[in-house]
C-alpha cells in the first residue's frame, strides 16, 4: 500500500512541475494595434499614415459604383448577385445588405486616423514640424472619410464623436449640418497644421499624389476639397475663397489632381471597377449625348469613356446594356479630386452667386476643352435654370463614373427624376440607411434604421 | 518527457512482487460458439485469481497448467460474453461454449485517458461502433460510414464532392464561432480534422476578391485520410459529462478511434478484398424546356435591343432543340475500384497488423474524383511480462479533385453557370475541339469541367507509441504506467489551374489562373498516466485511481500563391504575370493535468466516478491561467429475475469541458497593404474586418448533466437505452458586431449562455439467434433542442451568411440557436422564417444472416429542418427552373410559377426555404459466403470467401427540391449550415466486392 502511493504522489508532483510552463506564443500573422499605440516610432507612424491613404481607398470603387448606379451612370449586372439591380435600382435599400454600404470602411479609416493622432502625441522620435505634417494629412483624410459618409446619409446624419471605447455605447448620431460642419472644421484644422509643417512629408505618398506630395502643395488639395463641400452646402462665398487657394487652373491639364492608385502587384489592389464582365454603362448616356461641331460625332467624353461591350447580358428586371466603360483597367487610378471638377465648381459657384456670365464662361470652357462641343452662344443670356441644366450635363459627362457626382448633383438640385428609371420597378434614392449593426445597439431607433424606399 | 522516464524508473524499481509458478495437472479443452458450435480461436483462457493464461488455437483447443485442486477457468474473447467454468479436481478435459455478446455489454469502453469500464457498468451513454459496423458498405471516409449509426451524432455531408467534406455535430449546437468539430483521437494521438480550403475563391470570388481561399471553397476534411478498414472500434463521447477528462478541447465531443492490432496465437490471417463499383448522380435539378423561338423571345429579349437568342431555336416551326447540359456536366457513371489487404498475426510477445488500401474513385463530373493509398503497420511488443510497447504507424497519400462548385460571384462554377443556361443553347465542342462561348453566363460549364483542374494531394504520416508498464500486479494492487507519444504530420498541396482558353478567363482580360497552396500541419502530443487499482482481499470493491499529464502542440502553416495572366498553358505558377500571395500560420500549445477516481462496488453493481482536469493554453489571452473541468458520475445495476427483464442500470453523470479560442482570436491586429509599392498598415485594409479581441479571452465552458437507464431484456436478446441530457454552454466565444462607426466591426469575446436538451433512445434486439439464422436489429432515435438563454449583447447575426433578405441565422435570446430569419410580409423588419435543426433523427438497421447469405441495410430518417435553397432562386431569377413556365393564377392574373416565386422573394424569404425531411437508404449489402469446401479447393489455406453486392445512398425520399437536403455552402459550421448554393451534386454508389480470408 505504501509504495504505490508514494510513487503516485511523486509522479503527480513531477507532473505538476512540468505543467507550470509558459505557453505564450506570438502573433505570427500580423502586426498589432497595441504596438503602434504604446510604442510608436517614426517608422511605424509613417506606415500608419500610408495606411490612412490605403484605408480611404478601401471603399472608393464601391462608392463610385453604387452612387453611379443611383445616378444611372452604369449598371452592375451579375446574375449571381441580382441585388445590385433589385436593391440599388429598384428598392427598398436594405440596411442589412447593400443599403448599409459606404459606412464601415470610412469609419475604420477614421479610427485609423484617431489611432495615428494619438500615437503622434505619444511619439518621442519625430520632429515637431513632421508631426504637424502628419496631423494635417491625417485630418484631411479624415474629412474625406466623413464626407463619404454624409454624402450618402444626407439628412439622416451620422456619428461624429467616434473616438471612444469601441466596446462601449455607440457615438450619438449628429445632424447633417453638424457632420458637414465637422468636415469643414477638420479641413480648416488640417490647413493650420499643414502650414506649420516642414517642407516635406515624413512618409511616402504614392504616384497618385505626384504633384501634391509635400505639405505646401497638399494644402491646395485640402482647399479643393473644402470648395467641393462648401458648394454642397450652397455657401458660395466660402466656396470661392477655398477654390482660390486650390489648384484650379484653366491653363493646366483637366486631369491635374490627386488619385487613388491601383496595381496588380502582390498585396496591392486591382481596380475593382475593372470588371468588364459585370459592369456596364447606361446606354442612355449615349442617347442623351450632345454632338460635336460636325453634327454627327458624339461628345468626346462619350467616345473616350464608353465602348461597346463584348456581351449583352440577358435583361435582369429589364436592365441590360451593350455598352461598357473604358475608364478603368486593373491598374487605372480613381480620381479623388481634379482640375476639371474644380473648374465646374467655379461655374457652379458663379451660378449660385447669380454671376451668369462667369458661369457660362466656365461651362463653355469645359464644353470646348473636354467634350469638344461647340460653345453655346449667349449662354449667359439664358435663364439660370437652363444654365444649370447645361452645367449638370457637363458635370455628368466630365465626371462620369468617377465619384457619384451626377447623383449628388441631381439630388442637390432636386432633378433625379430627369433620369430614366431603366429597371422595371426603378426607384431613385436621396439617401442610404445606416447599416443594421449601427442601429442594433441604439434605442430608440433613429431615423435611417429602416429600409429606404425610393421614389 | 525527462521527468516521465524518471517516473518509469522509479515505478519499476519500486515494484518487485513475488510470484510462484503453480505445479500440478494440465487441463485441455475446446472453446466453441454456443450457437453454431464453430471452434473459437484466440480466446483468452486463464486460471481465476492467477496470472496463468493461454490462448486457444484456430481449432479452439487449448491446454493450461493448473494446480491439483478445484479450479475455475475464465474465458475471454472479444465479441463474446465472458464465461467462468469450474473444473473440479480430477477433471482433465473441458468444452466451453461462449455466447455472443450482441449487446456488447462486456466491451470495455473508455472512461479516462488510460482507463475503461465494461459497458454494462458505464455511467454515460457512450456511442460505440465496431469494425464490422463501419465496414458494411465501402465508404470513402470514416464519418460517412458512421452516418445514421450513432444516436445524438448528426453527421452531414456538405456536398456530394468526392473525398470528404463531412461535418459532425454532437448533441446540438455547442459553439457559434469556436471550433465546431469534435476532438478526434486516433490510437492516443489527437489527429487533425482540419478542412483547409483549396483557393477556388480566387476564381469564384464567392467572398469577394480579398482572400485567395475561404470556407466556401468546399474543402475536404482531413479525417477522410483514414482507411475505414483499419478501424477496430470507435467510441463517441457526446458531451461534457463523458468528455470532461479531455478538458478544454472536448465540448464538441470526442471521437476515440482505435485501429486493428495483431493477434497472438494461431496462424497469421490474411484478408484480401477487391471491390468494383459504379457511381451515378442521384438527383438532377433539371432545367426549363423551351417550346419555340416565341417563348425565347419573350423570355430573353428586350424590346428595342438587338437580340439573337431566338435564332437558336431554328428547328421546324421555330421549335427549340434540347440539350441536357446538366447531364453532360454531371452525368458520368465512373467505375470505381478499391483493393484492400491485411495481415494479422503474432506470437505471445510480438503481434502485428499490416494493412494496405488502394482506392480509386472518379467522380460524376469530369476531372473530379478521389483516390487514397494507405499503408498501416501496427506492432505490439511485450518485454518481459510487464512492459507492453505498442507502435502504430500510418502513411497515407490521398488526392481529392473536387472541381469548381458552391457559391461564386463570377458565374464560373458548374452550377453557377448551369442555372442561367437554357436548354436550347448548344455548348458542345465544335468540330475543331474548341468550345463555344455561353451567351447566357460568363462560363461554359462543359468547357470548365473538361479543362479546369483542382487537385488536392495529401501526404500524411500518423505515428504513435504507447508504453504500458504494469509495475505491480497482485490480486490487491495494480499499478500501471501508460505513456503515449505521437504525432500527426501532413502536407496538403492544392493546385488549381484554369487555362486561358476558358470563356471566363478570356473575358477577364487577364487570361489563365493558377492557385498553388501548401499546408504543413504538425500535431504532437505526449501524455503520461499512472493508474493504480486497489481491490481489498474481500473483493468488495475495486478502486481505480489515475493521474496524468498531457502536452499538445499544434503548428500549421498555409502558404498560397495565386497567379493570373499566364504565359502559355502549362499551369506552372511561375508562368503568371500578376500574383497574389498569402500566408496563414497557427501555433498553439496546450498543457493539461488530470486525476480521476473510479470506484466499482456492491458486487460490481455500483460505479462511482470523480475526476478533475486543469488546462492551460496559449490560445487564451492569459496562457498561464489554469481552467478546471470537473466530472462526477454514478451508475447502479438492478438485477431482476423475470424472463423479460434481467437488468436495469440507472445512471447519472455530470461534467464540464471547454472549447478554446482559435489561434489569432486573442489578438487585435492591423492589416498590411501595398499601396503601389508604399507599405501601409491599418485597420480594415484589403477587405479585412477590423476586429477587437477581448482582453480576457478564454475557453467556452460546457456543463452537461446526463441521466438515463439501460435495460437488458429477454435473456440478453434485447437492450434498451434511454438517455436525457441537458447541456449548458457558458462563456461562449462570440463575435459580436460592433457599431461600425467605432471603426471596428466585430469583437471576439466570451459571454452568453446557450442550452441543448435532448433525448436519445437506442434499441438493439436479436429476434432470432439460431445456427442457421441470426437476425440483429438496431434502432436509434435522437432529438435535440437548442436555445440561446442569454446574451451580454444585443441579438446579432453570426459572421457567416448572406444577409437578411436571402435568409440568415440570427442569435437571439429565447430563440433556437439554429433559427433562420428573413423578410416576411407579416413582420416589419425581419422575423423567424424557419429552423435548420430537424425535429428528430432515426437510424434503423437490420442484419440478417441466413446460412451463407447475409443481408444488411441501414435506413436513416430525418424529420423537419429547413435548408435555404438559393440554387432554386437563381434558376428562377434567370427564368430557367424546370417548372418556371407552369402557369398559376395569382388573384386574377395568370403568371409563370417561377416568375411568381421570384417576385415574392426576397420580400418573403420563405419562398426558397424547403424542408430537409428525408428518408435515405444509407447502406445496403447482400453477401454470400462461398462454401468452405469450394474455397479450400482453390486454396488449401483459404478460410472464407465472400461475394457481396452493396450500395450507399441508393435512394432518398425527400420533399427537398435541391440536389440533396444534406448541403452546406459554408462548409463545416455548427450554425449557418444548410445553405444550398450550387453544390457538387450527390451521387449513389454501387459495389461488387469479393472478400477472401486465408
Amino acid at each position: 500500500m505504501h509504495r504505490p502511493f508514494l510513487s503516485l504522489v511523486t509522479g503527480a508532483t513531477l507532473l505538476v512541475l512540468v505543467a507550470c510552463k509558459d505557453l505564450m506564443v506570438p502573433d505570427l500573422n500580423n502586426t498589432s494595434l497595441s504596438d503602434l499605440e504604446s510604442n510608436p516610432t517614426a517608422a511605424k507612424i509613417a506606415t500608419a499614415a500610408q495606411g490612412l491613404l490605403a484605408g480611404t481607398r478601401e471603399n472608393v470603387a464601391f462608392y463610385v459604383r453604387d452612387l453611379g448606379i443611383f445616378g444611372r451612370e452604369g449598371f452592375d449586372l451579375e446574375p449571381t448577385e441580382p441585388r445590385t439591380v433589385t436593391q440599388l435600382m429598384e428598392g427598398p435599400l436594405d440596411p442589412g445588405s447593400f443599403g448599409g454600404g459606404q459606412w464601415t470602411a470610412p469609419y475604420a479609416d477614421i479610427r485609423n486616423a484617431h489611432v495615428l493622432l494619438r500615437a503622434l502625441d505619444k511619439d518621442q522620435d519625430m520632429s515637431a514640424p513632421d508631426k504637424e505634417a502628419v496631423r494635417g494629412f491625417a485630418q484631411t483624410i479624415q474629412a474625406l472619410d466623413f464626407l463619404e459618409v454624409i454624402v450618402t446619409r444626407d439628412s439622416f446624419g451620422a456619428p461624429i464623436a467616434v473616438d471612444i471605447d469601441p466596446l462601449g455605447p455607440p457615438a450619438p448620431i449628429a445632424t447633417r449640418a453638424q457632420v458637414y460642419q465637422h468636415v469643414l472644421d477638420l479641413l480648416d484644422s488640417a490647413d493650420t497644421h499643414l502650414r506649420a509643417a516642414g517642407s516635406a512629408f515624413p512618409f511616402r505618398l504614392g504616384v497618385g499624389f505626384a504633384e501634391f506630395s509635400d505639405p505646401a502643395s497638399f494644402l491646395a488639395v485640402n482647399r479643393a476639397l473644402k470648395a467641393r463641400v462648401e458648394v454642397y452646402l450652397d455657401d458660395w462665398p466660402n466656396a470661392l475663397l477655398a477654390l482660390d487657394s486650390s489648384f484650379m487652373d484653366t491653363t493646366k491639364s483637366l486631369r491635374l489632381g490627386v488619385y487613388h492608385t491601383y496595381s496588380t502587384q502582390p498585396k496591392d489592389e486591382k481596380n475593382p471597377n475593372f470588371d468588364p464582365v459585370h459592369l456596364f454603362a447606361n446606354p442612355d448616356l449615349i442617347t442623351r449625348a450632345q454632338v460635336q461641331g460636325d453634327g454627327v460625332t458624339l461628345d468626346q467624353r462619350v467616345l473616350d469613356k464608353i465602348t461597346a461591350s463584348v456581351d449583352t447580358p440577358p435583361p435582369l428586371d429589364g436592365v441590360t446594356s451593350n455598352q461598357q466603360f473604358a475608364l478603368y483597367g486593373p491598374d487605372s487610378s480613381i480620381t479623388l479630386i481634379r482640375n476639371e471638377e474644380l473648374i465646374l465648381l467655379r461655374a457652379e459657384i458663379a451660378l449660385g452667386q447669380s454671376d451668369l456670365t462667369t458661369a457660362a464662361q466656365y461651362v463653355n470652357f469645359i464644353r470646348e476643352h473636354s467634350g469638344k462641343l461647340p460653345r453655346i452662344a449667349n449662354l449667359a443670356a439664358q435663364t439660370p435654370d437652363s444654365i444649370l441644366t447645361e452645367l449638370l450635363y457637363e458635370k455628368r459627362y466630365s465626371l462620369m463614373w468617377e465619384g457619384g457626382h451626377s447623383w449628388i448633383d441631381l439630388r442637390h438640385y432636386n432633378r433625379l427624376l430627369t433620369l430614366s428609371r431603366v429597371a422595371t420597378n426603378g426607384h431613385f434614392y436621396t439617401r442610404m440607411p445606416f447599416p443594421t449593426n449601427e442601429c442594433t445597439p441604439r434605442s430608440p431607433q433613429p431615423p435611417g434604421c429602416a429600409s429606404v424606399n425610393g421614389f | 518527457m525527462r521527468h516521465v522516464s524518471v517516473l518509469v524508473a522509479f515505478v519499476c524499481l519500486g515494484a518487485v512482487p513475488s510470484r510462484a509458478v503453480a505445479q500440478g495437472r494440465t487441463i485441455t479443452g475446446h472453446v466453441t460458439d454456443a450457437v453454431s458450435s464453430a471452434p473459437l480461436g484466440r480466446a483468452q483462457v486463464s486460471l481465476r485469481g492467477t496470472e496463468t493464461g493461454t490462448l486457444t488455437k484456430d481449432d479452439g483447443s487449448f491446454a493450461i497448467t493448473a494446480p491439483a485442486g478445484d479450479v475455475a477457468l475464465v474465458v475471454h474473447l472479444i465479441g463474446y460474453r465472458r464465461r467462468e467454468v469450474a473444473v473440479p479436481a480430477g477433471q482433465q478435459a473441458v468444452t466451453i461454449e461462449l455466447e455472443r455478446d450482441v449487446l456488447r455489454l462486456e466491451a470495455v469502453v473508455v472512461t479516462g485517458q488510460a482507463t475503461g469500464q465494461e459497458r454494462r457498468n458505464l455511467a454515460n451513454a457512450v456511442g460505440t461502433v465496431s469494425a464490422e459496423q463501419v465496414n458494411q458498405v465501402p465508404a470513402q471516409d470514416v464519418e460517412q460510414a458512421l452516418q445514421g449509426k450513432i444516436s445524438g451524432a448528426d453527421i452531414e455531408s456538405n456536398s456530394g464532392a468526392p473525398g470528404g467534406g463531412i461535418q459532425v455535430r454532437m448533441r446540438g449546437v455547442t459553439s457559434i464561432i469556436g471550433n465546431s468539430q469534435p476532438l478526434f483521437v486516433l490510437d492516443g494521438v489527437v489527429v487533425s480534422n482540419d478542412a483547409i480550403p483549396g483557393g477556388t475563391n480566387f476564381i469564384t470570388q464567392a467572398e469577394g476578391p480579398q482572400s485567395i481561399a475561404t470556407v466556401e471553397d468546399n474543402p475536404a476534411n482531413r479525417l477522410a485520410d483514414l482507411n475505414p478498414g483499419d478501424i477496430e472500434s470507435i467510441e463517441v463521447l457526446k458531451g461534457a459529462s463523458a468528455s470532461a477528462i479531455y478538458g478544454s478541447k472536448a465540448s464538441n465531443g470526442v471521437v476515440i478511434i482505435k485501429t486493428k492490432r495483431g493477434q497472438a496465437g494461431g496462424a497469421p490471417q490474411f484478408e484480401l478484398s477487391q471491390g468494383v463499383g459504379l457511381a451515378a448522380i442521384s438527383h438532377e435539378l433539371g432545367a426549363r424546356l423551351f417550346r419555340d423561338s416565341v417563348e425565347v423571345d419573350s423570355t430573353y429579349c428586350k424590346p428595342g435591343l438587338a437580340c439573337a437568342f431566338q435564332s437558336l431555336c431554328s428547328l421546324s416551326g421555330g421549335r427549340c432543340p434540347v440539350f441536357n447540359q446538366e447531364d453532360v456536366v454531371a452525368g458520368n457513371k465512373p467505375i470505381t475500384s478499391r483493393t484492400t489487404g491485411s495481415i494479422r498475426g503474432g506470437s505471445e510477445t510480438t503481434r502485428y497488423y499490416v494493412s494496405g488500401l488502394w482506392d480509386v474513385e472518379p467522380g460524376i463530373i469530369d476531372n473530379t474524383g478521389y483516390s487514397k493509398h494507405s499503408l498501416r503497420v501496427n506492432v505490439d511488443q511485450l518485454i518481459g511480462s510487464r512492459i507492453d510497447l505498442n507502435f502504430s504507424t500510418n502513411l497515407v497519400h490521398s488526392n481529392s479533385r473536387r472541381g469548381l462548385t458552391n457559391n461564386d460571384n463570377t458565374g464560373t462554377s458548374y452550377y453557377m453557370s448551369l442555372f442561367s443556361t437554357p436548354s436550347f443553347v448548344n455548348l458542345h465542342p465544335l468540330p475543331d475541339g474548341t468550345y463555344p462561348n455561353n451567351p447566357f453566363a460568363p462560363s461554359n460549364p462543359l468547357q470548365t469541367s473538361a479543362l479546369l483542374r483542382n487537385e488536392s494531394p495529401v501526404w500524411r504520416f500518423i505515428g504513435s507509441t504507447t508504453v504500458t508498464v504494469a509495475a505491480i500486479k497482485t490480486p490487491q494492487h495494480s499499478l500501471k504506467f501508460v505513456g503515449t507519444a505521437g504525432s500527426d504530420f501532413f502536407n496538403q498541396k492544392d493546385n488549381i489551374f484554369a487555362p486561358a482558353e476558358l470563356q471566363f478567363e478570356q473575358a477577364s482580360g487577364l487570361p489563365g489562373q493558377v492557385i498553388l497552396s501548401h499546408t504543413n500541419n504538425l500535431n504532437v502530443n505526449v501524455s503520461g498516466n499512472v493508474v493504480y487499482g486497489y481491490t481489498p482481499a474481500s473483493g468488495a470493491l475495486t478502486a481505480t485511481t489515475s493521474v496524468g499529464i498531457d502536452y499538445q502542440k499544434h503548428d500549421q502553416d498555409i502558404t498560397r500563391t495565386a497567379a493570373q495572366n499566364l504565359v502559355g498553358d502549362i499551369g506552372n505558377i511561375a508562368q503568371g504575370t500578376i500574383f497574389a500571395i498569402a500566408e496563414q500560420q497557427q501555433r498553439v500549445r496546450d498543457m493539461g493535468l488530470f486525476a480521476q477516481e473510479e470506484l466499482l462496488a456492491l458486487s460490481q453493481r455500483l460505479l462511482l466516478t470523480l475526476g478533475l482536469r486543469a488546462d492551460q493554453s496559449s490560445a487564451d489571452a492569459d496562457p498561464s491561467k489554469l481552467f478546471y473541468y470537473p466530472k462526477a458520475a454514478a451508475s447502479y445495476r438492478l438485477v431482476f429475475a423475470s424472463p423479460a427483464l434481467q437488468e436495469v442500470k440507472l445512471r447519472a453523470a455530470f461534467g464540464q469541458s471547454g472549447n478554446e479560442p482559435l489561434y489569432g482570436q486573442q489578438f487585435t491586429e492591423l492589416t498590411s497593404a501595398n499601396l503601389g509599392g508604399v507599405p501601409a498598415a491599418g485597420l480594415g485594409l484589403v477587405g479585412t474586418v477590423p476586429t477587437v479581441a477581448a482582453p480576457d479571452l478564454h475557453p467556452e465552458r460546457e456543463r452537461e448533466i446526463e441521466g438515463g437507464l439501460d435495460a437488458t431484456l429477454f435473456g440478453g436478446r434485447a437492450s434498451l437505452s434511454v438517455t436525457g441530457y441537458d447541456k449548458r454552454i457558458t462563456d461562449l466565444l462570440l463575435q459580436r458586431s460592433l457599431p461600425p462607426s467605432s471603426g471596428f466591426q466585430t469583437e471576439i469575446f466570451n459571454g452568453g449562455v446557450m442550452r441543448d436538451r435532448g433525448v436519445e433512445v437506442d434499441l438493439t434486439a436479436v429476434p432470432t439467434q439460431r445456427a442457421d439464422l441470426q437476425w440483429t436489429m438496431n434502432a436509434n432515435f435522437s432529438l435535440d433542442r437548442g436555445k440561446v438563454l442569454s446574451l451580454p449583447v444585443p441579438n446579432f447575426f453570426p459572421p457567416t451568411g448572406f444577409g437578411v433578405d436571402l435568409g440568415t441565422n440570427y442569435i437571439q435570446v429565447g430563440a433556437s440557436s439554429t433559427q433562420l430569419v428573413g423578410n416576411d410580409t407579416l413582420c416589419t423588419s425581419f422575423c423567424k422564417v424557419g429552423d435548420q435543426n430537424p425535429n428528430f433523427r432515426v437510424g434503423f438497421s437490420n442484419d440478417v444472416q441466413y446460412k451463407a447469405a447475409h443481408l444488411y441495410f441501414l435506413l436513416n430518417w430525418q424529420s423537419g429542418g429547413v435548408a435555404d435553397n438559393l440554387t432554386a432562386w437563381l434558376y428562377d431569377l434567370t427564368s430557367n427552373s424546370p417548372d418556371y413556365a407552369t402557369p398559376i393564377k395569382v388573384d386574377t392574373t395568370t403568371m409563370a410559377l417561377g416568375a411568381y416565386r421570384a417576385t415574392t422573394f426576397p420580400a418573403e424569404t420563405k419562398t426558397y426555404l424547403e424542408s430537409t425531411t428525408y428518408l435515405k437508404l444509407r447502406e445496403l449489402t447482400l453477401s454470400i459466403d462461398l462454401p468452405q469446401s469450394l474455397v479450400r479447393r482453390f486454396w488449401s489455406g483459404g478460410r472464407y470467401a465472400r461475394v457481396s453486392v452493396s450500395g450507399r445512398n441508393l435512394f432518398t425520399l425527400t420533399p427537398y427540391k435541391g440536389a440533396d437536403p444534406e448541403v452546406s455552402n459554408f462548409g463545416t459550421q455548427q450554425i449557418a449550415r444548410n445553405f444550398d448554393v450550387s453544390p457538387y451534386p450527390p451521387s449513389r454508389s454501387f459495389w461488387l466486392s469479393v472478400n477472401m480470408g486465408f
